[in-house]
């Protein structure tokens, strides 16, 4: 206000100062959408719904369980929206679907192809990377105590568990608020989906606490490891969820260890938000979350060292591949519009 | 290297403001393709998403929609639309639905060649300039800053 007293010139006795209207906030003209309240109020329960089963059964874990769980997510994310929105959520769920149907059904075609399991080639490249040592073996003699559950354990269990739930959160999340992200978002999950099957079932590649089991397997190319993943989470007093119906459905295959999409979506979630946070502080802290998994999956025996790096370098090229895309897309469009622009202005002159 | 914004700004491009650019006998016709050539600056830079409402959109054929208006993505509008913009009050029935999906969608700024939405809290952009005046706020990297007095309040 000074500022535009300064500059104000009089005008015979009296000052004349045009100071504008206040901006009115749209909010004043344009009612809420009642439903906006609705959607809200069930988010709520849902969430405190979320939280009582999850103290009470434990963590959704299974595909099918965590499915229905992000469907009523999204189903109270589209209440009230307009038919138009409501036939797109159909077409994404289809597709959705098909994404991890395949994603569940490679298993099962991992193990018809008969592709040569890869057993030594993981151990010998974690062994070059890390000057001879195994780090799944050296990593359990130096932290591993099986009398003592130490703090570690139980952060690096709970990180492992977050596998779980994080991805899919953070897909529901972007559904509901931005279908533009979620496109976006599934673009580049799907393609590193469809890439790591791909590897599932030509790689087939034994894990480090299989190489290591003498009981059931009889590979023994490094030391015996202890398989302790859940001991921390279970400590914690959390457990899993996991239902009857995941046993008929569930192709399991112990050999997708190359690439590791525990460690491939630590790295996905963080790496998408990545440009929407603005501290570096928190930047640099939201990065360190593929770090202490990977760390944990090792620690663990789930994973090779190069497993995980594997993961994080098919996220990486996911991320360029449509980003590249993208550009492409608006530099298309963008040329497009400014041609037309010079044809009629041509053609008006 | 240009700098990228995290997330681009949505910009809402009213009807008034595509018919000044598309009609060479509007009055504001060569400020509106100013102002779009810059949008479309900023829309391949990944500063700017361009969005018009498909009641507009629908009034213009198919080649100028994938031509002129290809980076422009299409806001749908649905009966609901239609039911709340009738208890918005305002100037029209055209403005009612733009200041509806205005809130509704979340725009962050307006692309227009009325002063219909000055009163309102939102970047309005009716000439190039209007968009080099927001890149003091940080949204715009890439267009050169206007002077303060052209975009300041005006003294008599």
């Amino acid at each position: 206000m000074s500022e535009t007293l300064e500059r104000a010139e009089p005008t015979g006795d009296t000052l004349v100062v045009d100071v504008p209207e206040p901006k009115r906030p749209l909010a004043e003209v344009v009612p809420l959408d009642p439903w906006y309240v609705v959607r809200l109020v069930l988010f709520v329960a849902y969430a405190l719904g979320y939280l009582w089963f999850f103290i009470t059964e434990g963590l959704i874990i299974d595909r099918i369980s965590v499915g229905i769980s992000v469907g009523i997510f999204i189903l109270i994310g589209h209440l009230g929206r307009p038919v138009r929105r409501w036939a797109w959520l159909l077409f994404d769920i289809s597709c959705y679907c098909v994404m991890w149907l395949c994603y569940e059904q490679s298993r099962g075609w991992a193990d018809r192809a008969g592709f040569a399991l890869q057993v030594e080639a993981p151990r010998n490249i974690d062994r070059f990377l890390f000057f001879g040592t195994d780090p799944n073996v050296w990593m359990q003699r130096h932290f591993y105590d099986p009398q003592t559950i130490t703090w570690y354990d139980k952060v690096a269990s709970t990180t492992y568990f977050t596998h779980f739930i994080f991805p899919v959160i953070a897909i529901a999340i972007v559904w509901v608020t931005s279908h533009r992200e979620w496109a976006r978002f599934i673009k580049r999950f799907a393609s590193l989906l469809f890439v790591s099957c791909t590897m599932f079932v030509i790689m087939p590649t034994v894990p480090p606490w299989m190489a290591a089991d003498r009981k059931n397997y009889d590979f023994r190319i490094i030391e015996p490891l202890a398989r302790h993943t859940g001991r921390g989470f279970r400590d914690l007093g959390m457990k899993g969820f996991v239902k009857g119906w995941q046993s008929a459905l569930d192709w399991g295959n112990a050999v997708a260890a190359m690439p590791s999409l525990h460690s491939a979506f630590a790295l996905f979630v963080p790496a998408f938000f990545l440009p929407r946070i603005k501290p570096v502080w928190l930047k640099v802290l939201v990065m360190l979350f593929p770090v202490l998994m990977l760390t944990s999956l090792v620690y663990f025996g789930e994973h090779w060292v190069i497993d995980g790096l594997v993961g994080w370098a098919l996220v990486g090229l996911s991320f360029l591949f449509w980003g590249w895309f993208e550009r492409r897309q608006l530099r298309v469009r963008a040329n497009r519009a400014r041609t037309a622009i010079q044809v009629r202005s041509a053609v008006s002159a | 290297m240009k700098r990228r914004v995290a997330k681009s700004r949505p910009v809402l491009l009213d009807g008034s403001f595509i018919a000044a650019v598309l009609n060479p006998d509007d009055p504001q016709h060569h400020d509106a393709v100013a102002a779009y050539e810059v949008l479309i600056d900023r829309y391949e830079n990944g500063d700017d998403s361009l969005f018009a409402i498909s009641t507009v959109l629908r009034q213009y054929p198919r080649d100028v929609r994938t031509g002129i208006l290809a980076p422009i993505a299409t806001v749908w509008i649905a009966r609901q639309h239609r039911n709340a913009a009738a208890k918005v009050i305002a100037s029209s029935p055209e403005q009612a639905m733009t200041l509806l999906m205005l809130r509704r969608e979340r725009f962050r700024a307006i692309a227009t060649a009325t002063h219909d939405f000055d009163m309102f809290a939102i970047d309005v952009i009716r000439c190039a300039a209007d968009i080099g005046g927001m890149t003091n706020t940080g949204l715009g990297p890439d267009v050169e800053q206007i002077p303060e007095e052209s975009s300041g309040s005006k003294l008599n």
